[in-house]
This record gives structure tokens, sequence and C-alpha cells, in this order.
């Protein structure tokens, strides 16, 4: 029995089902090349390793090639072996940095798929090489930030799909007999591009349209979030505010307005200068992948002087993480009623201030340090966000729509007292604020109100006159300038509140970005740099406001990142083509839309007017449409039909005979005439003749003759008898 | 749907499940585009197999082990060309099919035991079954015949069987087929054994047991006459010399045996114990096929009988073509037994005509119970173990102690009236298992084989 066991085993290890296409295998090859450097493009592993892996696995695959009918046995051992050191690493490697498993497993996959690559014989083996190559994409595809991923992803899927086709090819081939004679020739070498092509695009086509329908629901159940590798940091050094657009920043604001760099954001810092003029350039700053769209906070400002915002002067405490994350905590005072919760993680691309940035409020957050720093204005890092900084954050927001945000009741003031505190101010100032509906009964309904006369009654504008010495940048931008950006409607927004007893407090970061709804992630550029104001209200927290006209604070349901793709993905189609032509030409074919749109929505009126007063005439259009069609209708008919309006005889009886023939399985194609048919028929029953039949059948059919009566009984018994020597042909009886 | 499409569909949710999770735009586009391979291979399944004809042309008779040359017109009518389009050409012997088979069937576990190698489906001309051929690349508008040969077909006649046009489109993730019955028809005669002598005929044509045939005019192949030539005769046999001699066309007559009648039955009725039944009508349309064909040759008048249900079905066959066209048809369709067949043949069997029963039975006991013989003939028995013809011959245990058994059993009880005993197992040669018959009884004697 050991013998016949071990015999077994013998034959069970001759390579069976040798594959023996090479343009199969190279298609593999391929498909697994594309899906390391995609792995290497996304920074995934080392480009070292990328192209080691690549060598290795080609000359993998033409060992595999050239051994394919051999039982490489010794290859078998080392694979296995080396497969198990592979795994061994990945663990040691997952007990190291439990956080981001993505990284071990992407290299676990590309070591697998290189050993595999040496013992290949069917084709089996090569698909699953293929579904390795798609989970390496896979795994690429995570870690992917930009649409530019595009270009590696079709350039596999080519492969994939060349893969697919010469496997099935070979598979059908090796099922399939050899015909004696009249074996079509294989398809050419130019005609599978094409065939290649078609399905690419038609494959692509389809992938957008089901990806663009396809839910994505903001579900996070990953208790670990990326962040990049930890950088060493002694405490020991104190916190210093640090901001790389603006080396020597005073901690106070200077005599003269800050000049400002259009390259970095003068509000990150321990005061927001209202007199600056100046406008951000378009760099790209940070990618946010988020469960929802929301701001990115970074600096909150208590203190307003006049012509500034004054970040509260205060030693910021210490928080210190052994293991990730941060527990971030908040004092008695501060209450925070969590609605939406927000998974969002940062990757830095260029260098920041050492703030750092999430949505309001942070609950957890996975930072590359053991310290950080946290103050009334925020969380800071011990150090510079560098490029390529990743950190990610857990923010618990609060939804005003879902919240019972008309409390009447008034915030504690002893307890907010800095959030209230203004300098003297012009009395048109306490006047305007006086008059915007004050005697409305809850802070929340107040705010709005406020929120409501700015935005209707200022204009949002980058350009602004500077602000003249020892005038209030409030008051100036209230009655002279009428005009503003972002700062000067939350510092309005923030001064009318704490005028109206509503603690308030302004906040400078990022306004969303762009969704990309290929990545998933939000592009947030320095132009998007942004204020805001956070109102307090009893019971609920710190509530995101935003006065300026034309932003509104983004909702965790709506826009961007919502559970269906297709308007993020239409919106970034159309930014993307704008851009393509000059704005004249867009502007003249968005009038030329909002034309045709306002005529449909004129006709729709006239129709629904034309509707209510005449109520019959959807019936009559009803009536019209029917009788067309039904017009129609009986004018395919009218072909069968003799001119006396009944069917002739010769039609029915030639109906007749089709029909049982058909009932025999020799059925009339469509495209065949009904002497063809005939014809046909003569060759399976030999001695068949219906042509004096047919001839009949013609003149009625086609003619549009009436036959006489003997021509009648004629057709109808030589069909007869055309039937019963067809079915003692086929049935060996009459029928 | 195929295992494979269900695999992408599982591999997109997955993917769909770590977007949701990690929130990673690509992977919902990844999963997307497999659903959309998934589509797009759906849809192009679907289309390939419309829009296309299916014609068969072949040989309207052939023998059951002959090779049927078959040709296929497939003509695509659409502009749009085809790609790894399949062509099934079902079996005739198997019409009822309504499925595509593009695999070999697969290995039971002793099978792969005992062979490890992959399954590997037989071409055509082996082992009958769907012929199926690859249309790697089919251009619009085009027709492609596809030339094939065909064997092990069944004894029968078949009309109209299926074929098939079956694609996994392209991309090998689902499977479409449509099912296309062109006109055909097709008679496979048995097969049958050109006996050298068959020792019941033979030994009763002895002079102490033969009535003796008379000559007369026919198509035997003995020289007659001549006589004048008239419409309708054959050239060949326009005799030459004599015609130049007369100046008008004299051909030649032969002559022809008028020998004893044989009759020969086929048992169709079907039996319960047995799967076999089949196998075992096709032996016996073999085996009459076989001694139809030696006494028809040997100058008697042989007629071939059978039950179709309750009635009787006699052919007096006119040349040895019409006995296999007849055998051909011949079906397991009897609704009485043996003792029964043989009663209802009443006159059909003259006295002192030869008689040949051809009964498949399980046991030799059997069939023993079941021949009756009828009085006044001389009678053979074929008999046609019908357990080696079972296709799990673990059901039915063979015949009883075989052909030595059976031997000591007549010898110790005879068939009053039987002449002759054959035995015929599957697989037995035709040819010898009737020219040395089992048993030939010469008077109260048998000879053994």
């Amino acid at each position: 029995m050991p013998g016949k066991i071990a015999d077994y085993f013998r034959r069970l290890s001759i390579p069976r089902e040798v594959e023996d296409s090479l343009a199969l295998r190279l298609s593999v090859w391929a498909a697994v090349v594309l899906s390391i450097m995609a792995l290497a493009t996304q920074a995934a592993i080392n480009r070292g390793l990328a192209f080691a892996c690549i060598l290795l696995l080609s000359l993998g695959s033409y060992t595999s090639w050239r051994r394919r009918h051999k039982r490489n046995t010794v290859i078998k051992i080392f694979i296995a072996v080396f497969t198990l050191a592979a795994l061994a690493s990945f663990l040691r490697q997952v007990y190291l940095q439990p956080y981001d498993p993505r990284l071990p497993l992407a290299e676990l996959f590309l070591w697998v798929q290189v050993l595999h690559s040496y013992d290949l014989p069917r084709r089996r083996d090569l698909m699953l090489v293929l579904i390795s190559s798609l989970i390496l994409l896979s795994l690429a595809a995570s870690f992917a930030l930009s649409a530019g991923f595009v270009w590696l992803f079709l350039l596999w899927l080519t492969a994939a799909l060349s893969s697919m086709y010469f496997a099935q090819a070979s598979r059908l081939l090796g099922l399939s007999a050899t015909p004696v004679r009249g074996a079509p020739p294989p398809p050419s070498w130019k005609r599978l591009p094409v065939l290649l092509l078609v399905l690419l695009v038609m494959i692509t086509s389809g992938g957008l349209a089901i990806g663009a329908v396809l839910p994505r629901p903001a579900f996070n159940v990953l208790r670990t979030l990326p962040f990049s590798l930890r950088r060493a940091f002694s405490p020991s050094s104190g916190f210093k505010f640090n901001n790389p657009g603006y080396p020597r920043l005073p901690v106070r604001p200077p005599e003269n307005p800050l000049e400002v760099n259009p390259e970095a954001y003068f509000g990150f810092s321990t005061f927001l200068d209202l007199r600056s003029r100046g406008q951000m350039v378009d760099l790209p700053v940070m990618k946010v992948r988020s469960t929802a769209p929301a701001y990115w906070g970074g600096m909150y400002f208590q203190t307003y002087s006049g012509d500034s915002w004054l970040a509260a002067e205060e030693e910021p405490a210490l928080l210190h993480a052994i293991e990730q994350p941060f527990y971030i905590e908040y004092g008695p005072g501060s209450p925070h009623l969590g609605g939406h919760e927000v998974v969002q993680t940062y990757y830095l691309e260029s260098e920041q201030p050492n703030v750092i940035f999430s949505a309001y409020r942070p609950r957890l957050i996975y930072f590359p340090s053991d310290y950080l720093y946290q103050d009334s204005s925020g969380l800071k890092s011990p150090y510079n966000l560098s490029e390529g900084t990743i950190y990610s954050a857990v923010s618990d927001l609060i939804v005003p729509g879902e919240m019972n945000l008309s409390l009447n009741i008034e915030a504690d003031e002893e307890t907010f007292a800095p959030y209230l505190e203004l300098p003297h101010l012009p009395q048109r100032v306490l006047d305007l604020s006086a008059g915007i509906k004050a005697d409305l009964p809850g802070p929340y309904q107040r705010a709005l109100a406020i929120e409501d006369y700015l935005k209707s009654n200022y204009t949002y504008s980058l350009d602004v006159d500077p602000l003249p010495p020892g005038q209030d940048a409030v008051d100036d931008f209230l009655f002279e300038q009428h005009r503003g950006y972002c700062e000067h409607f939350a510092s309005a927004f923030a001064v009318l509140c704490r005028l109206q007893g509503i603690p308030s407090r302004v906040v400078t970061g990022y306004a969303t970005g762009d969704y990309n709804p290929f990545s998933g992630l939000y592009e947030v550029s320095l132009d998007d740099a942004h204020a805001w104001v956070e109102i307090y209200l009893r019971g609920v927290g710190w509530l995101t406001m935003d006065p300026t006209p034309g932003f509104s604070i983004p909702q965790p349901s709506q826009g961007s990142g919502s559970l269906w793709i297709l308007g993020d993905l239409l919106r970034w189609m159309g930014t993307r083509l704008a851009a393509l032509f000059p704005p004249s030409l867009l502007s003249a074919l968005k009038g030329v839309f909002h034309a045709m749109a306002s005529a449909f929505v004129a006709a729709g009126r006239g129709i629904a007017y034309a509707i209510r007063r005449l109520p019959w005439l959807p019936f009559a259009l009803a009536l019209v449409l029917s009788l067309s069609m039904l017009y129609v209708l009986s004018r395919r008919k009218r072909r069968c039909v003799s001119p006396e309006g009944i069917l002739d005889p010769a039609v029915a009886a030639m109906g007749n005979f089709l029909a049982v023939l058909a009932s025999l399985g020799i059925e009339r194609h469509p495209s065949q005439t009904v002497e063809e048919y005939a014809h046909r028929l003569s060759s399976l029953v030999p001695g068949l003749d219906i042509q004096l039949e047919l001839g009949l059948f013609e003149r009625v059919r086609y003619g549009r003759e009436a036959l006489r009566l003997e021509e009648a009984i004629s057709i109808n018994t030589g069909l007869k008898a055309a039937l019963e020597k067809i079915n003692i042909s086929i049935k060996g009886h009459p029928g | 749907m195929s295992r494979r499409s269900f695999a992408v569909i599982a591999l997109s949710l997955a993917l769909v499940l770590i977007g949701i999770n990690s929130q990673a735009g690509w992977l919902f586009w990844l999963a997307s585009m497999l659903l959309a391979a998934l589509s797009v291979s759906w849809l192009l399944s679907l289309f390939q197999v419309r829009g296309l004809t299916f014609e068969r042309r072949h040989k309207q008779e052939i023998g059951e082990d002959q090779l049927l040359e078959l040709t296929l017109s497939i003509q695509n009518r659409s502009r749009i060309p085809r790609s790894l389009l399949e062509v099934l050409d079902g079996d005739p012997s198997r019409p009822g099919e309504k499925k595509p088979r593009l695999k070999p069937p697969r290995k039971t576990i002793r099978e792969q035991w005992h062979d490890p190698s992959a399954a590997v489906k037989p071409p055509p001309e082996e082992a009958g079954g769907q012929a199926a051929f690859l249309l790697e690349n089919m251009p619009g508008r085009t027709k492609i015949d596809l030339m094939y040969k065909r064997g092990s077909l069944r004894r029968g006649v078949f009309n109209d069987w299926p074929g098939f046009f079956y694609s996994e489109g392209i991309l090998g993730l689902t499977r479409h087929s449509s099912r296309v019955s062109p006109a055909s028809r097709l008679v496979v005669f048995p097969s049958y054994a050109s006996l050298k002598s068959f020792p019941f005929i033979d030994s009763l044509l002895h002079p102490h047991h033969t009535p003796h045939g008379v000559s007369a005019k026919g198509a035997g192949m003995d020289y007659y006459g001549v006589r004048e030539f008239r419409a309708g005769d054959a050239l060949r046999h326009v005799h030459w010399r004599t015609t130049a001699r007369r100046g008008e066309l004299v051909v030649r007559e032969f002559e022809t045996e008028v020998g004893v009648p044989l009759l020969i039955l086929i048992d169709t009725q079907p039996r319960t114990e047995s799967q076999g039944t089949c196998d075992a009508l096709d032996s016996a349309a073999r085996l009459a096929a076989s001694i139809a064909r030696y006494a028809h040759y040997a100058g008697h008048p042989v007629a071939l009988a059978s039950y179709k249900g309750d009635s009787l079905d006699v052919l007096q066959i006119p040349s040895f073509r019409g006995a296999l066209q007849w055998l051909a048809t011949v079906e397991m369709d009897a609704r009485i037994g043996p003792e029964e067949q043989v009663e209802g043949l009443g006159r059909q069997i003259r006295p002192g005509s030869f008689f040949c029963h051809i009964l498949p039975a399980v046991r030799f006991d059997h069939a023993r119970a079941a021949a009756a013989l009828p009085p006044q003939s001389h009678t053979a028995l074929v008999f046609i173990d019908l357990a080696s013809h079972a296709a799990n011959g673990s059901q039915i245990s063979s015949s009883a102690g075989g052909s030595a058994q059976i031997v000591a059993d007549l010898q110790r009880a005879p068939f009053p009236g039987l002449f002759s005993l054959s035995l015929y197992r599957k697989g037995d040669d035709l040819r010898e298992c009737l020219e040395k018959s089992l048993i030939t009884f010469a008077g109260s004697r048998f000879r053994e084989r």
C-alpha cells in the first residue's frame, strides 16, 4: 500500500494540462510587472525592491516556461521554504508595526508572486498569478492618492484582458476537436489589438457607469488608522510655534501690517492680522481621505484686538501616548454633543506649520510622534509637518439639522467670558448689532440672522483697500468697504455674535477642497485656506458657522463623498473639461445652456397652463397617438391581407404549411425566401416538387392577385400532398 | 453564470467592503471595473450566440461501424465578427440533449486513483458524443464549413438532433448557449458479420432435412438464359455477343433458388431487471442482420419480425438494404412476453420453415422458459446474455455457470424442436458466435461446439 501511495504521488507530480501559450504567459507577466510598478509608484514599496522583484520575476517566468514539462521538485521545495520565510517576515512586521498591515502585506504578496513565478506549468497557475496581481494592484489602489493612477490601472487592465483572452482561447482550444476540413484561421495579430481596445472601451465605460452608482456608505470599522513613521522628539526643549512660510513671525501682531507670502497662509500663527492684504496661490497642500466632508480646522482665535485676532496666551499641555492613538480630552467647560463620527487621514503634500488640522472636534489622533501639544488654540505638533507626513484623526461632527438648536438657553457668560470679550467698538457697530433681529428668542436663531445679514449685504472680494491706521477692522468692513474676504466676514460675524451675547471664536484652516471621485480624496490647495467661526451653544457645544458668501458648512450627507458618486464624478469631469476651454467659450455655452433650459421650462409651464385651461388636451393627444399607432400597425398587417381585406386562402395554406414544417424542426429562417426554403426542402426530401404551389402563392402574396377557386383548391391539395411526403420521409408515416 | 462569475462578484464585494472601510476611492473603481468586465462578458456571450445559422450536411444512411462525415455550415449573418465561439454538434444517438457539453466527464475518485492524469474528451470519431469546434475568429457576413467525422454511432433512425452555439464571452466569465435543430435525417444500420456458414441453416439443408429448392428466373448469380431487352433492364446485363449476332439488344437472365423461408423474430419486450436492454437490442439487430444476410444471399426468403406494442410487424425482405433499414427502426417497445410473441406469429411460420428467435435474457433459465418453440418448424435460439450488456454489471449476475452449465442443462432436459443454440455476450465476435453455435442438434443428438 505505501508503495502504491508513493506511486500515486509520483504520477500526481507529473505536470498535467501544461500551458503552452507563450502569449498568455507574456500577458500574465506584463500584468504582474505592472502591478509591482503600481506598488512602487504609490510608494508602498521602495523602487529598488520593485526593480529587483521585476528582475527575479522575469527570470522566474522564463524558468517556468522552459521547465514547464518537468517535475521541478527542487524548485517546489525552494518555493515552499522561501514562502514560509516570507510569511514569517510578514508576521514579524505586523507584530512590530500593527497600525497599518498593508505594507507588510504588499511585501508578502510580492515575494509570493516572485517565488510562484518559478513554477507555473498550468493555466490555472497562471490565472492564480493574475488574481495575485489584482490583489497587488488593489493594495496599490488603497495607497493611490492621485488620478494619475489611472494610467497604470488601464495598462494593467489591458494586460489582464489579454491574459483572460489568451487563457480562454487556450482553454477552449483544448476542449475542442479539430475539424478535418474548414477550420477557420486564428485571429491575426492585427485584429487582436482592435478586439482588446473594444473590450477595454466597453469595460472602462461600463466601469465608470457602475462606479458612478456604486453606493459608498461612510462606514468605518478600522480602529488602527494610518500614520507615517514616528519621528523622535524630546519634550524638554518646550513648544515653539513655527510657520515655514513666515520664518521670523512675532508672537503678537507687529506694528505694521504683516506682509503676505502668497505661498503660505498667514492665518496659521498666534495671531490673525486683519490688516494684511494678499492672495494665496494654487499650490497643493494636502489630500484628505475622510468619511464625510468638513472644514479642516487648525487655529482657534479667542481675543479680538480691533485689527487682529489673538490666540489665548497659555502654556500648551503636553500630551504623551506610548501607543497610538492620542485620546484628546476637553475641559468641563467645553461639552460637546457628538453627532457624526468622521474619520480622516491627512496626506501632506507640502511643508506646513506645526498645526494639526482636523475636523472639529477631534477625539482620537494617530500621529507620527509620541508627543502632542494641546491648548485652546488647537492641537499642535512638536515639529513642522513635512511633505509626506501622514496622520489620522477621528472627530465628532455636529450636524445642526439633527440637533435641537432652537434652545432658548444662553451660554454661561462667566465660563465663556473670554469668548465674549470685545475691545471698544464704534457706536455704529453696536447699533447694527442691535438692529439685526436682537429680539429673536434663541442664540442660534440670532446667529443665523447675523449670518444671513452678512451674506445678503456684503460682497466677497479679494481686492480690498488697506485698513487705515487706528481704524477698527470690523467697522471698516461693515461701514466703509462693504466687501472683504473670509477673515473679514468671520471677524464681523464673531464680533456681532459676541455683541448678541453668543460666545464665538474665529477659526483658520482649510476649506474642504476638491473631491476627486477616483481617488476618493479631498484635494486641498493653498487657496482653500479659509477662516470661519464657531459659536457656543449651551447643551450642544461649539458649532461651526460660515458667514462668507459662496461658502457653506459641508454636511456629512450631502455633496462630495456622499453615498452616490455620480454628482461628484460629473462635477469633477466638468471642472476638468472646463479647464480645456477658454472662459469666453464657456460663458457662451453656459448662456446657450441657460437659454435652452429656460425654453424647456417655459414650454413645460405653457403645457401645464394649457392643461389647466384645456383639460381635454392630454386626452386628445393620447387619442391622436393611439390612432397613429393603430394606423402604423394596420399598415404592417395589410401586407398579408388580400385586397378584399380577408386573409387569402393561398397565404393561409402556405402559412399553415410552414407552421407544420416548423413543428417538425424544418424551420424557415426569416432571411430565407420561400423559394430558397423550397429548394432546401427538396434537398431533404428527394422528389418533392412544390413549384406550382409556390407560383400561385407568389401571385397572391406579391402580385396582389386573387386566385380562382380551382387554383385555391390546387394549392391546398398540393401543399397537403407535399406535407405527407415530408412526413413519410421524416417520420416514416404520412402524419 | 459560472463559478468564475461568482468569484468575480465575491472579489468585487470584498473590494467594495475594503473600500468602504478604508475610504480608498480607487478600490471602488477597481470593483466597478470587475463588475463591468462581468457585465460585458455576459452581454458578449449573449450576443455571440445570436444571429448565426447552422446547417448540417451528411449521408442519410450509414452503418454502425462506419465513420459518418458531416459538414456544418455556420453563417454569421451580422456584420460584427465573433471571437472564441464554440460550435457543438450533438450526437444523433442522443437527440434529446438540451445543453452543450464541452468538458470531458469528471473522473470518479477510483478512476483518479488509477490514473491521476487529467480527464480528456475523446474525439467524436472515436467516442461519439458532442463534437465541439472552436471558431477563434469569425468575421461578419461570412460562412464557414466545418467537416468532421463521427464514429460510435448507434443503430436507429434519427431526425433533427440538436446543435449548439456556445460562448463564454471572450473573457470566460459567463456563458450562454443557443440550441438549434437543423433539419437532418440519419438512418444508422446495424453492423453485421459476413458469415461463411451458419450451422442451423447449413445442417438443415442436408439432403435428409432440406426441402428441395426450385430453380426459377430471378436475381441470382447463376446464368439462366437470354431474352430481348425491355425498358428498365440494366445495361450491365446486356449480352453483347448475342446482341451482335441478332442485331437487337439481348439481355442475360439469372436464376434464383427458391429456398426455405426463414423467419427471424427479435424479442423487443423491455426488461425491467436490466439496464442494458438497449445495448442488447442493438446486439439482437446485429445478429439478425448477420443471419438475414447469410440466408438472403443463400437464396432463402427471409422475413424479419418484431412486436411494436401488441401488433406484429413483419417484413419480407426485398433486399438486404431493406432489411437493414427495417432493423434500424426496431425499438424495445413490445408489450407482450416472448411466448405470446411466438404464439402471435401464427401462420407466419409455415411447417418445415426455419425460425430463428433472438432473445435477450438475464439468465439462460429465463430464456428457456420464454422460448416457446413453434411446432413443425426448425428453430434456432440465439440467446443474448443481458447481464453482460448491463451498464452496471454489479447489479446483475452473469449467466449462471456460463456455456458449460447451459450445455449440461440442455443435455439433461433438451428443448423439443430446437436445432441450434447460440450464446452471445457483449463484446463477443458476431461471426464466431453464429458460425460456431453453442449446440447444434442433429436429429435427437446434439453436437457441442
